[in-house]
């Protein structure tokens, strides 16, 4: 038992779990090839001896493992739609096959090859989508040609071949590309040699969630699956893997070579599967939850869509709730939130676009736009700001909106954040661009202007009259949480002879008993208010609301009683919280609650006047930020052409036109006569 | 140079309307009420008449010189020695208006809203503001003009019907004031008031071309005029001439005035928003202006490192007036007196060399 434990749990060395390096002359060359490209970032002439040397080869393991840890950095997995529309990629590396293969082949398949390539090319750029099918038939027949031939080739040719190909392709590639193709293995005929290669990169045995099964297809030909635990729907690989290609029948009909199209076709009931050729591609794969399945005898794996880790449902909006309008909310995964985005924008030009923002957590990010509407230079920005990150981690939207916005000092965002679907449907329509992402319930919209902050959903959903009457109600909030505490205090304590007297010598009676100097009054409650706030969310559940009221009421009621406070600031407290949570964005509150304590102080210092300066600093440090290119205020300052959709709210079908301000492709929202019903009944 | 950015009509519109008739909050009204007694309203018509002949000379220079502000238009025309001096009174001139408008500032809003702060801690206050505005640039003064003239507007409209309890419309007799002749001549020479007009040769980089200028102009003008003929028309009905040339802040006794019992009374607070936020534009964009001329002269492409040395000066000149009554009845009043020697003779003599020396700009249609 004792032993059985310490097998799970003392670390024991690679060797020591029967890890070996390759004895054999053709498998050393190969795996020399190998580590010596993850060298060749340190050291190229420490290359060769590698190869030739085991003993040498054990030395350098610790620093093969770092240059493994920075090549892992730069994999990056394949974007899930690839792995559909993605067969483009497959094609590329296909050609690049072809190519090797021709020099394998170049006597025997020359003409034919070229041939093939003439009517693929031509094929594929005339039809389409359509042609590339036939493409890709005509490609599987010659490579079943060339495999027949490939077994007479002289193999060494052709890892020399790849090689000078790899570094020509360098010279031209900038650095980072240049670390890429260094890690740019090729998957090996040997089954062995590929267990080898994904035993190293993945430091098996220490590292114990990945799984290489390895088993008999058909009981003719060694394979294995490759992924990692807990990723994976096991059912796929139960139900649908294993019992086909372990079946005695499995390889009826199939005669010889590589059967990795037989299998794809006849064997495999999976609903995606792609092949790919690169470890470079293939281990971002297995990271993200797929199962890759290597063959002996090809040069080719299988990668088939098998994600199936745990994820939560689709649950109501947690921070833009409203009564009228969808009730859905964006989840953590990636996948999720783009179909609840595509069921609302039912549209082919709706493109989304798969990038990787993180290089060590290699998380993923869709950005959204309608390719009809969105101007292509807002879209180019966007790309071109998150291609330009370089960084190792990134846990979600919430950072990403920090690293791409304008300028990071501003206090109000210059991003919008929600996690309401049908709000990102809609800036979409409008010509914005959302950058969805993994790991977040919330997507990124811009570029964005004030007036998108202070909408919701609702006021689109609502009659004009209603919508415009709740823009309102929720300007006036804003405003008298930014204000009314500075206003109070510049009130209190500069200008008495302004406040009626009645209401004046109430204020002075309840004031009486308070000991503190008014300003250290206000901030014990506004301070108090805070702690309240921030301790009801962080408290869980139902907890955290009761923590809310019982604080409010008792440590009001309480501070009063014991003549801390006056009765009059409690209002004006409590006013400027329900203020605040008018603020539909969460950000902008967050803003708003920073810039009343700043107000506070402006109005401590300098009564009205010393409030103004405060407020004009703030407009104007407002006024002066854009998001991607817009000016905060746009179509106020500066005055551009719009709908009355701004604080008051027109009736839906004369919102004709979308936002002047993002330049989009298609100006015009609905036809000339969008009520063509209001004709024909007259 | 500097570089900036262009902004519309509107915005233009709106910046240089604020910075001439945010004037008639001061001290200006009392003093018109003592010059030319009930007749101020339409005086100041013809100062604006009087403004809008002077601008036609601007505006026939920027024609002659498309695409090119009066700083370079001067350069072309005058040679760079002599366009430099003649900039660098026309920049100090600004400056120095600048600082005889916070200092009126301040000393108003001593007396009125906060008698125990020292001027100095209100003044630096007023500079903070211009050094942030100033750093943001010409655009977002712009802007932040455009924004609040909403706000200044509806302001100014509700004190105005709220004040219209207090009216008394004999005051306005007798109606031709203290004489025809008086004020016919004051209000030639009383023109300065619209004098800020000229600045737009200063920010004509940023307009879109002399057609959009010469809108921009004549618009600002008229509404000016319109918008202070009305306000001096609204003070006279509410305190006759003999009472109202003793006021230091008409408009702010004004507001202070209303009453609709309990608690609809003493309005200044309103008021006194309206007054800061206008003059914070109005001030900021002199001294901005003053900042533009002062890097065109000395070839600066960054304007952040002379904001504050030119604010310290700011300061420095703003400190020179004695007293209140130094500044009402000697600094403002020789200001809107003779100002129109700085504000509308240049532009003139420019326009007469260039005509002269045959020197034109290109085409714009080239």
């Amino acid at each position: 038992m004792l032993e059985e434990l310490k097998k799970l749990f003392v670390y024991r060395k690679p060797s020591e779990h029967g890890f070996r390096f390759p004895e054999d002359p053709r498998e050393s060359e190969l795996w020399s090839s190998y580590r010596g490209k993850k060298s060749n970032l340190q050291d190229n002439s420490e290359m060769g001896n590698n190869s030739q040397n085991n003993k040498e080869n054990r030395e350098d393991t610790k620093r093969n493992k770092r240059n493994k840890e920075e090549q892992i950095r730069i994999i990056k997995p394949m974007p899930i739609n690839e792995l559909v529309v993605g067969r483009g990629n497959t094609e590329e590396s296909r050609e690049k096959n072809k190519d090797m293969k021709k020099n394998d082949n170049a006597e025997d398949s020359k003409t034919e090859d070229e041939k093939n390539d003439k009517e693929n090319n031509t094929e594929s750029d005339k039809e389409g989508v359509k042609e590339s099918i036939k493409v890709e038939n005509t490609w599987k027949e010659k490579e079943h040609n060339k495999q027949e031939s490939g077994s007479r080739s002289d193999k060494n040719q052709k890892k020399e071949n790849s090689k000078s190909r790899k570094k020509e392709e360098g010279k031209d590639n900038n650095q980072n590309n240049m670390h890429n193709d260094e890690h740019d293995i090729h998957v090996s005929r040997s089954i062995e040699e590929n267990i080898n290669i994904l035993r190293d990169i993945f430091n098996l045995p220490v590292n114990q969630d990945v799984i290489i099964r390895e088993f008999i297809i058909a009981r003719r030909i060694k394979a294995c699956i490759v992924f990692i635990d807990g990723m994976i729907d096991k059912n796929i690989i139960i139900e649908f893997t294993l019992p086909q290609l372990m079946n005695p029948c499995a390889l009826e009909g199939f005669e010889t070579g590589c059967p990795i199209d037989f299998l794809e076709k006849n064997v495999l009931s999976i609903h995606q599967v792609v092949r790919m050729d690169n470890y470079k591609s293939v281990i971002p794969q297995i990271l993200s939850g797929l199962t890759v399945v290597f063959i002996d005898g090809c040069d080719e794996c299988l990668v088939m869509e098998s994600r199936g880790f745990e994820k939560r449902d689709i649950s109501v909006p947690s921070t833009e709730t409203v009564i009228n309008g969808s009730q859905e909310a964006f989840t953590e995964n990636l996948r999720t939130n783009i179909t609840l985005i595509r069921r609302i924008v039912k549209n082919e030009s709706l493109i989304t676009e798969f990038m990787i923002i993180s290089k060590t957590n290699n998380i993923l990010a869709a950005l959204l736009y309608i390719d009809d509407i969105t101007n292509k230079r807002i879209v180019e920005e966007v790309k071109r700001r998150v291609e330009g990150l370089d960084i190792d981690y990134i846990a979600g939207s919430g950072m990403l909106e920090q690293l791409i916005e304008d300028k990071s000092l501003m206090l109000f965002p210059q991003i919008i954040s929600t996690e309401r679907p049908d709000r990102v449907a809609s800036f979409l329509m409008d010509g914005k661009v959302a950058l969805v992402c993994e790991g977040t319930p919330f997507a990124l919209a811009m570029p964005i202007t004030f007036f998108d902050l202070f909408h919701t959903s609702e006021d689109s959903n609502l009659r004009w009259q209603y919508g415009t009457f709740l823009r309102i109600v929720r300007l006036i909030g804003t405003l008298l949480s930014l204000l009314l505490p500075g206003l109070w205090t510049a009130l209190i304590l500069f200008h008495q002879e302004m406040i009626p007297t009645s209401l004046l010598s109430s204020i002075v009676i309840s004031r009486a008993p308070v000991p503190f100097q008014f300003i250290i009054e206000l901030l014990l409650m506004e301070l108090s208010f805070e702690l309240i706030r921030e301790g009801g969310i962080r408290v869980p559940g139902i907890t955290g609301n009761t923590l809310g009221i019982i604080g409010a009421l008792i440590l009001g009621q309480s501070a009063v009683s014991a003549g801390l406070v006056s009765p009059s600031l409690i209002i004006v407290v409590a006013v400027t919280g329900l203020g605040s949570f008018t603020i539909p964005n969460y950000s902008l509150a967050l803003a708003v609650r920073i810039a009343r304590f700043i107000l506070i102080g402006f109005g401590a210092a300098a009564g009205l006047y010393g409030l103004s300066v405060g407020f004009t600093i703030f407009c104007a440090l407002a006024l002066g930020m854009k998001s991607f290119g817009v000016p905060f205020f746009t179509p106020i300052a500066p005055k551009t052409r719009s709908n009355q959709d701004r604080i008051i709210r027109g009736p839906f079908y004369k919102q004709e036109d979308r936002p002047d301000y993002l330049n989009t492709r298609d100006e015009k929202r609905m036809g000339d006569s969008p009520r063509r019903w209001v004709k024909s009944s007259r | 140079m500097l570089k900036e950015g262009k902004f519309g009509y509107h915005e233009a519109i709106s910046l240089l309307l604020i910075t001439i008739a945010i004037n008639v909050f001061f001290t200006s009204p009392a003093v018109v009420v003592q010059i030319v007694g009930n007749a101020g309203w339409y005086m100041t018509l013809v100062s604006m008449l009087t403004a809008i002949f002077a601008f036609m000379f601007l505006y026939l220079l920027l024609k002659r010189f498309p695409n090119k502000n009066i700083m370079e238009i001067a350069d072309l025309v005058l040679g760079k020695w002599v366009s430099a001096v003649f900039l660098l009174l026309f920049g100090s001139f600004l400056l120095w208006t600048a600082s005889i408008n916070i200092r009126e500032f301040t000393e108003v809003l001593k007396i009125y809203v906060l008698p125990k702060s020292p001027p100095s801690f209100i003044m630096i206050l007023f500079l903070i503001t211009i050094i942030v505005l100033s750093f943001l640039g010409l655009e977002t003064i712009a802007r932040f003009a455009k924004f609040i003239i909403y706000i200044l507007g509806a302001g100014f409209v509700l004190v105005v019907i709220l004040s219209s309890q207090n009216f008394e419309i004999r005051n306005l007799f007798p109606l031709l004031g203290y004489g025809l002749d008086k004020t016919l001549i004051h209000g030639l020479l009383r023109s300065s008031f619209y004098g800020e007009i000229v600045i737009i040769g200063v920010i004509a980089s940023s307009l879109q071309g002399y057609k959009e200028i010469k809108r921009i102009g004549f618009s600002t003008l008229l509404l000016a005029g319109f918008f202070t003929s009305f306000s001096l028309l609204v003070f006279i009905f509410v305190f006759p001439y003999t009472v109202g040339q003793e006021i230091t802040s008409p408009m702010y006794e004004m507001a202070a005035l209303i009453n609709y019992g309990g608690f609809m009374q003493r309005m200044e607070p309103l008021f006194l928003f309206l007054w800061n936020f206008g003059s914070f534009v109005e001030i900021s964009f002199l001294f901005y202006a003053s900042l533009m001329i002062y890097c065109h002269i000395f070839r600066i492409d960054d304007k952040r490192p002379i904001i504050l040395p030119m604010v310290t000066t700011l300061y420095g000149l703003s400190l020179i007036p004695k007293s209140i009554i130094d500044v009402i009845s000697g600094f403002v009043q020789t200001l809107r007196s003779w100002g129109w020697i700085f504000y509308y003779i240049p532009n003139v003599i420019i326009l007469i060399i260039a005509l002269i020396r045959k020197k034109k700009g290109e085409s714009q249609n080239v």
